[in-house]
């Protein structure tokens, strides 16, 4: 692979690192950004009756929007200019507007409103048809990234705290699993003798990568990842312990254990990473606002400390947070709660960002150029790939290799997000 | 005999009977017992003939697929009148004490426990109860499966803790295991369980004046998860193409906002008090008992939506004003007649069942049962369970695909309870509680983190299975984290092995280590661990000591019982059951 940049350029920064929080369930983009006046709040007030948030002026971002109020540590970072809130951002072709849509004259992404495929088409980063060898987005940027920044890494710049994820999935470089405070120690109990857990161990390390070695490529790929959390577990918690942090976390420990391993990078020889957390229970069809309130006053508390913790470690403006769910909520309630959407709101935080709203502000009307449907699908004004195109510069990928990444880039105008 | 089998319609009837024996890789079986001369029409019209006998190995071996783990009674019996008879004993097995009576009379038939006041854990207990020592154990197994399908979860933030709720969804699956699937999905969506895990619990008719619409998460789910899947399939259980090889979805968002519409005026009729009836709510369902959790649903008729329902390319049509019932029965009718229902259950039978990849030809053959149970009805789990155990790919699997899947954690814990009697107090018929479940970190049923269950039929992970077209959903727990918590969680299973006096005397030296350990691994995996694999451990067990004074000799020996446990349950060869 050819370098990006000369390896002394002084235009890559030392470190980047990238913070992924998937809201899974489908956040209520109404909800998490709610409208303050005109047209927009009678709208939002007619088709939520009884579930719109009355204004609060606390959680003002600016005249026109109010972010949750449950969410005052993330009102703190736009209060420091280091929110950015892209307005809604989903899965597009190419761009499309709601006559398109209507008249079904432009080509569309399958399986929209689905949360397995709407989740699986933000994490490919690209349609999936056109994504080589199942791969997503931060898998192929971590790839083209990995001559130049990540050569002598001594662990994959790719961890999730929540299962395997597409959006890390790649050609050679592989994620690797983490439980909530580091990777899991390997302890079968007091009466499994240290000799037959070790035998075991030998046994399972001596499947190859790429060839077959027991009877069933099942039995191989278990095996593989035996050996592989074997190899990786001291690596990852030696790492974790070599970094003290005072900062408390009430909850969300797996945001803790990031942050360390962030921090560890220096140590490991990663100067780009990624780590991946899943905070679930947003798909509120029923009893939205309790319900959201709860969850998100733990997402906050959870930012909070992580916010904190990065400050600690000095590492704020290297890491950069992105917070987003697989689709917002139809705009229409259903009595308690909202049905499934499209477009939704994504949330950008630290790493250098100068806050603000970015894209394009809806028109919450239901005749509007926004609002599709029976039910008031909000239809994406900025695509996925456009804001991971966003990040991937970030993390330093020259322009020329963008499409090797997101393949649909090319179809769409630049986001141009703000950094300091 | 019953023809269990409908004619295979991938079946040339010119094929000679030799070939077509070798077609149905019957040739093989001879080597597992198959008595010579099998006629040749018979395993023709029934691939696993009643005549066909297994060895001890082969026996276990495929009981490891329609139990969740053989006991040496059913491993005999198998051996004695052969798959296809012990099968049929199975599917007709009179239900073993339901989980809603199991709590109601506090324990199982015989011991019950009148000091046991029911709690959230009795549920637990009673549904480990079945999987453990009812004698119905396909019926366990297969519900597990489906559970897995028709998923319910008690994890999220409005977790219910009555020990009703679930309990009589568990029963509502072991009905549907050995009956009908038409009356299984009524059974499911006429749930308050299922009910209120999807919303669609009082959910109510769109109104003008709010603005408000019903509540579209079940319609989805439904067609999405538990019925017809997102794109169309042919009968061998591949996609659909249109002219421009496409795939075809099955529906689109208007016939989700269509059909919404059938699940609303639904309400639970709710126990009694003071001489009012209460509806269920979050605010009172520790007041509901048995008999109001196990009750269908109820209607409102006023709050059904009173529309017109058009949806799936018109396979649906229900006018206005229909009743709420009659609206549901149609929905259901139509998925059920719906050309995907079959393959799509079929497929996802067979992954939770036999094998992860099965071929297009045992695809193929599951529906024709699901189709027609030869005595043309539709929908006959029997039929259908038959087709999924004797399918001739299960006795001599193709070399062109592997066969098998990985145990999920659930089917290997049951498995070292009911085998080997792990964690289990056999006086009483109890297993261990929630505490060690999270220790044994065993995806016990109803616990997936959403209605996607704990993995996705088509997960395959990055590499060689993925680049060779393959799918493994149970590897999507297996990441580096899920490979530790099975390893780990293994061994404190094997920590509440049994030690009776026989072992105790029979550990005392390595003399009988070798005995043992072919022993149980032929009981549990129907199979000796690889010879290279067999010799290394025995040379560390003979390593271990084992205890001069009596409480050291427990301990130690205890030791080189759970290591081979252990060991052969965590070999790579047995966690996939092939």
């Amino acid at each position: 692979m050819k370098p990006l940049l000369p390896a002394d350029s002084a235009a890559a920064p030392a470190h980047r690192r990238l913070m992924v929080i998937y809201l899974g369930g489908g956040l209520d983009c109404h909800q998490l950004l709610s409208p303050r006046r005109g047209a927009n709040r009678q709208a939002y007030e007619a088709a939520r009756a009884g579930l719109a948030l009355p204004d609060h002026p606390r959680s003002a971002l600016d005249a026109d929007w109010q972010l949750h109020p449950q969410l005052p540590a993330l009102h703190r970072q736009w209060t420091r200019g280091r929110l950015g809130v892209v307005l809604n951002v989903g899965p597009l072709l190419r761009p499309t507007d709601a006559v398109q849509y209507r008249e079904r004259s432009a080509l569309l992404p399958v399986q929209l409103f689905s949360h397995s495929d709407q989740n699986e088409l933000w994490q490919a980063g690209a349609p999936l048809a056109e994504v080589e060898g199942g791969t997503g987005w931060i898998g192929r940027l971590m790839e083209a990234l990995h001559p130049q920044f990540n050569a002598r890494a001594l662990l994959t710049p790719m961890l999730s705290a929540s299962g395997p994820q597409r959006a890390f999935r790649a050609q050679a470089l592989r994620q690797v699993g983490l439980g909530k405070d580091g990777a899991e120690p390997r302890f079968p109990g007091y009466r499994v003798a240290p000799g037959v857990v070790t035998l075991a161990q030998s046994i399972m390390s001596r499947v190859p990568d790429g060839r077959a070695h027991f009877a069933h490529p099942i039995a191989d790929e278990y095996a593989r990842a035996q050996r592989r959390a074997q190899e990786t577990v001291e690596v990852i918690n030696e790492a974790i312990r070599a970094v003290p942090l005072a900062t408390p976390f009430p909850v969300l420990p797996e945001l803790r254990t990031a942050a360390r391993l962030f921090k560890a990078d220096t140590a490991l020889g990663r100067r780009r990473s990624a780590s991946f957390f899943v905070h679930g229970g947003y798909d509120h069809h029923r009893n939205l606002n309790p319900t959201l309130d709860g969850r998100l006053q733990e997402l906050d508390a959870g930012l909070a400390a992580f916010f904190d913790a990065l400050a600690e470690l000095r590492i704020e403006d290297e890491v950069l947070t992105l917070v987003y769910s697989e689709f917002g909520r139809c705009l229409v309630q259903n009595g308690s709660g909202t049905d499934h959407g499209w477009g939704g709101h994504a949330l950008l935080i630290g790493g250098g960002l100068r806050g603000g709203l970015y894209g394009r502000s809806p028109d919450l009307g239901r005749k509007g150029p926004d609002l599709v449907d029976a039910r008031g699908l909000l239809l994406p004004s900025t695509a996925t790939e456009q804001l991971h195109a966003e990040i991937a510069r970030w993390m330093g990928l020259p322009e020329a290799r963008l499409p090797e990444v997101l393949p649909l880039v090319p179809r769409f105008p630049r986001l141009a997000l703000d950094w300091a | 005999m019953k023809p269990a089998h409908p004619p295979n319609p991938a079946q040339r009837p010119d094929r000679p009977g030799r070939r077509a024996l070798m077609q149905h890789g019957l040739g093989a079986l001879a080597a597992l017992g198959l008595p010579a001369g099998a006629p040749a029409a018979q395993a023709d019209a029934r691939p696993a003939p009643a005549g066909l006998r297994l060895d001890r190995s082969a026996a276990a071996r495929w009981l490891g697929f329609c139990t969740f783990g053989p006991t040496e009674e059913e491993i005999e019996a198998v051996q004695r009148i052969g798959p296809a008879a012990w099968l049929d004993q199975q599917l007709d097995a009179p239900p073993s004490r339901s989980v809603t009576e199991w709590i109601d009379r506090k324990g199982p038939p015989g011991r019950e426990d009148a000091r046991q006041s029911p709690h959230f854990d009795t549920r637990l207990q009673a549904i480990d109860w079945k999987c453990i020592w009812a004698p119905d154990a396909v019926r366990q197994r297969v519900s597990y499966a489906l559970s897995q399908i028709f998923v319910i979860s008690e994890v999220g933030a409005d977790r219910i803790a009555n020990p009703y709720a679930y309990a009589h969804f568990w029963d509502l699956l072991n009905a549907g295991a050995t009956g009908n699937f038409r009356q299984l999905i009524e059974d499911v969506s006429a749930s308050l369980d299922m009910a209120y895990f999807l919303t669609y619990l009082n959910n109510r008719k769109a109104d003008e004046a709010t603005g408000r619409q019903p509540d579209e998460n079940y319609a989805r789910e439904l067609m999405q998860l538990f019925t017809i899947g997102l794109w169309e399939l042919e009968e061998d259980g591949s996609q659909r193409l249109d002219a421009a090889g496409r795939p075809i979805p099955t529906y689109g968002q208007q016939d989700i906002v269509e059909l919404a519409r059938v699940f609303t005026g639904f309400y639970s009729d709710g126990p009694r008090r003071d001489g009012v009836r209460l509806a269920f709510g979050t605010e009172n369902h520790g007041l509901y008992g048995p008999a109001a959790w196990a009750r269908r649903l109820s209607v409102k008729a006023d709050e059904h939506a009173p529309e017109p329902t058009s949806a799936l390319k018109g396979r649906i049509r229900i006018p206005a004003g229909t009743e709420a019932y009659t609206a549901l029965r149609r929905t259901l009718d139509a998925l059920f007649k719906h050309p995907s229902c079959p393959p799509f259950i079929a497929l996802n039978l067979i992954r939770r069942l036999s094998t992860s990849n099965p071929s297009p030809a045992y695809v193929r053959r599951v529906v024709a049962a699901f189709k027609d149970n030869g005595q043309g009805q539709r929908g006959d789990m029997k039929a259908v369970l038959r087709a999924v155990f004797l399918d001739p790919e299960l006795f001599d699997p193709p070399s062109d695909r592997p066969f098998g899947r990985m145990t999920e954690p659930y089917v290997s814990t049951i498995a070292l309870a009911r085998q080997l009697g792990a964690h289990c107090d056999a006086e009483q018929q109890r297993f261990a509680g929630l505490w060690h479940h999270k220790r044994f970190a065993s995806q016990r049923p109803f616990t997936a983190p959403t209605v996607f269950n704990f993995n996705q039929p088509d997960f395959a992970p990055q590499g060689p299975i993925q680049q060779a077209g393959l799918v493994a959903p149970e590897l999507q727990n297996c990441d580096e984290y899920g490979a530790t918590l099975r390893f780990n969680g293994v061994g404190a299973l094997c920590e509440g092995l049994p030690m009776t006096p026989e072992l105790l005397e029979r550990l005392a030296t390595p003399a009988h280590d070798a005995e043992l350990l072919d022993r149980y691994a032929l009981q549990l995996c129907g199979k000796t661990l690889p010879a290279r694999d067999r010799t290394a451990l025995l040379a560390e067990l003979a390593k271990l000591p084992r205890g001069r004074d009596a409480t050291a000799a427990r301990t130690q020996r205890l030791t080189v019982l759970a290591s081979m446990v252990w060991f052969i349950t965590v070999h790579p060869e047995n966690i996939v059951r092939q």
